[in-house]
């Protein structure tokens, strides 16, 4: 039962909108919309935890990049994110859609090229932690069954599976904030990340070819038979491999299953301002040019 | 049909807690949990809140809906309230009297109304799309404000009264928030307490607040959910008590999150206020 839409914008809604203009933008007054007595202290109040609690929200999506420049000048960073891009909607485990973008093209970090893509990296574990429920691929429950049956299966990638191409090594820097390993130093190369989750464990790991392959045609939901189909034995030893892989960390689903689970868990457009799950490659291999700049 | 939280007292559950909650908290009657931290499709923390609902009853409790907004709701934030409420299955669904979302911008945060009758008018359609898409009541919290609005006509109590009358929403009793907003706007929290509509309330909120000098020496009382429920906060919960009885009681500490035994201590003190204030009604 919404209010009747009017062309005209009642004076209630004008009042708002000043009120809302001013949350953001210091320069907007809101004096007009508050009581005569009122103490200007009180909207600075909302003024501050707008801009505060939107920045804690960043810091709690991105703690890597956050690591990688300090808290305070995070905190900076991230304010001029807010105000560039406030929310636009209220479910915050989902916000900063386009912070690595901003992070881009945000001069004061240009001597960093490659934060941007740990902003992605960390927004892909975000949306592969919050990803809907949906049982890995076991192909032990098709024991028994005709092999024509299961060679039918449409398999599809698992929802929290992301992939990140960076021209950085973005995956080495990334581990090496979250103290998952002890890497060599760094080699300035191009990395590919795989994100995603297993069990209640979400996992970061680099991924050969074959398996990128493997994945690539996966997400085209093939049947399980045109999933495994190839011509040389090499390349049959290699599919196979790599599906052994894929299998044991969980990274396919039954399509069918897939659908069933994202049709009862919502939840699944909120990511869509991310990065996209499965980049394509980019039409040249990585510029050595982009890494020394 | 749709069971209301039990008497007793619970705290607003936090994922750090979780596992002392599960081995420690049992004896706590309720949990709380921000609707919209429930909103993502699945992973571990729907698993987590699978098993805190399997320990104690739920109360889903949202700060998005911006159900004082000037604005039509947003119909896909209330779809994703509705979702949540059926995986949940929650003895309570409650929201708050203010607004947090204007021209598709979410400022995260509850902001002042104006009480008036177009904005009564208005915010009476919002809790009736509500309450008809979820198919139950829901409770309406009163907000702490630091700055009134022009144009306001009514009192905050007489606002809520009507609502509920119009509605049929019951009420989220926040006494922080009473003596928050009544202390900055210099009035009397056991005045407005006086004319509350008690019969309608089905939970009490408990926290604490932080108190800012002004330059003119002034206090501004800030709701930050960051320490202990205050002195004044405990001696207004004695007096509902006795006046209302046992209700379903929740401590909120949101901000310096402290360990869990100190949290859960604070839910066994109301809890003790109740048993008291029964004993004292015999």
């Amino acid at each position: 039962m919404d209010a009747p839409s009017s062309p005209h914008r009642g004076g209630p809604e004008i009042a708002q909108a000043r009120f809302a203009a001013a949350l953001l933008a210091p320069g907007v007054d809101a004096r007009e919309t508050l009581a005569a007595d009122a103490t200007p202290r009180g909207f600075d109040v909302h003024r501050n935890t707008v801009v505060s609690s939107l920045v804690r929200a960043l810091a709690e999506g991105f703690p890597s990049v956050e690591r990688l420049v300090g808290d305070e000048f995070f905190a900076a960073m991230a304010a001029e994110a807010v105000r560039a891009a406030p929310p636009t909607h209220p479910v915050l485990l989902a916000y900063g859609a386009g912070f690595a973008a901003f992070i881009e093209a945000f001069a004061p970090v240009a001597h960093l090229p490659y934060l941007a893509d740990v902003a992605r990296l960390d927004g892909l574990r975000r949306r592969a932690w919050h990803a809907a429920d949906v049982q890995a691929l076991d192909l032990g429950a098709f024991t028994g069954a005709e092999a024509g049956h299961v060679a039918a299966r449409r398999i599809a990638l698992h929802p929290s599976v992301g992939l990140l191409r960076s021209a950085h090594p973005a995956r080495t820097l990334w581990a090496a904030q979250n103290g998952d390993e002890h890497p060599a130093p760094v080699a300035w190369v191009a990395e590919t990340a795989l994100v995603w989750r297993s069990g209640g464990a979400l996992h970061v790991d680099d991924v050969d070819a074959p398996l990128l392959a493997l994945l690539d045609h996966a997400r085209h939901r093939p049947t399980l038979a045109e999933l495994l189909s190839a011509y040389t034995l090499a390349e049959t030893q290699a599919k196979a491999q790599a599906f052994a892989t894929a299998l044991r960390s969980g990274l396919l689903v039954d399509a069918e299953a897939l659908d069933a689970a994202l049709a009862h868990a919502g939840g699944d457009g909120l990511f869509d301002g991310f990065l996209p799950r499965f980049p394509t490659p980019p039409p040249t291999p990585s510029d050595p040019r982009r890494i020394t700049r | 049909m749709h069971i209301a939280l039990p008497q007793g007292s619970g705290i607003g559950f936090k994922p750090v807690h979780a596992a002392a909650l599960l081995a420690q908290g049992r004896d706590l009657d309720f949990i709380e949990v921000h609707a919209e931290n429930l909103m993502g499709a699945g992973g571990p923390v729907h698993g987590q809140m699978d098993a805190v609902r399997a320990a104690f009853p739920l109360s889903v409790h949202g700060v998005g809906l911006s159900i004082g907004g000037a604005q039509p709701l947003d119909r896909a934030h209330l779809e994703r309230l509705a979702r949540v409420v059926e995986r949940f299955e929650p003895h309570s669904v409650s929201e708050h009297l203010a607004w947090s979302t204007h021209d598709g911008v979410f400022f995260n945060d509850l902001l002042p109304m104006a009480y008036d009758d177009a904005t009564l008018e208005r915010v009476v359609a919002h809790v009736r799309q509500v309450q008809d898409r979820l198919q139950r009541q829901v409770l309406i919290e009163n907000p702490s404000t630091y700055v009134e609005r022009a144009g306001s006509a009514m009192e905050e109590v007489h606002f809520l009264a009507a609502l509920v009358a119009r509605t049929g929403c019951g009420l989220l009793l926040d006494l922080n928030n009473v003596v928050v907003s009544q202390r900055n706007r210099g009035a009397s929290p056991d005045d407005y307490l006086a004319r509350f509509p008690l019969h309608a309330v089905g939970e009490v909120h408990l926290a604490g607040h932080a108190i800012e000098t002004l330059d003119d020496g002034a206090a501004l009382r800030i709701d930050d959910h960051g320490s202990p429920v205050g002195d004044e906060t405990w001696r207004l919960y004695a007096r509902i008590v006795a006046r209302a009885g046992a209700l379903p009681t929740l401590v909120e500490w949101d901000t310096d999150v402290p360990a869990f035994e100190t949290l859960a201590n604070e839910a066994r003190t109301a809890r003790r206020l109740q048993r008291q204030g029964a004993r004292e009604a015999a």
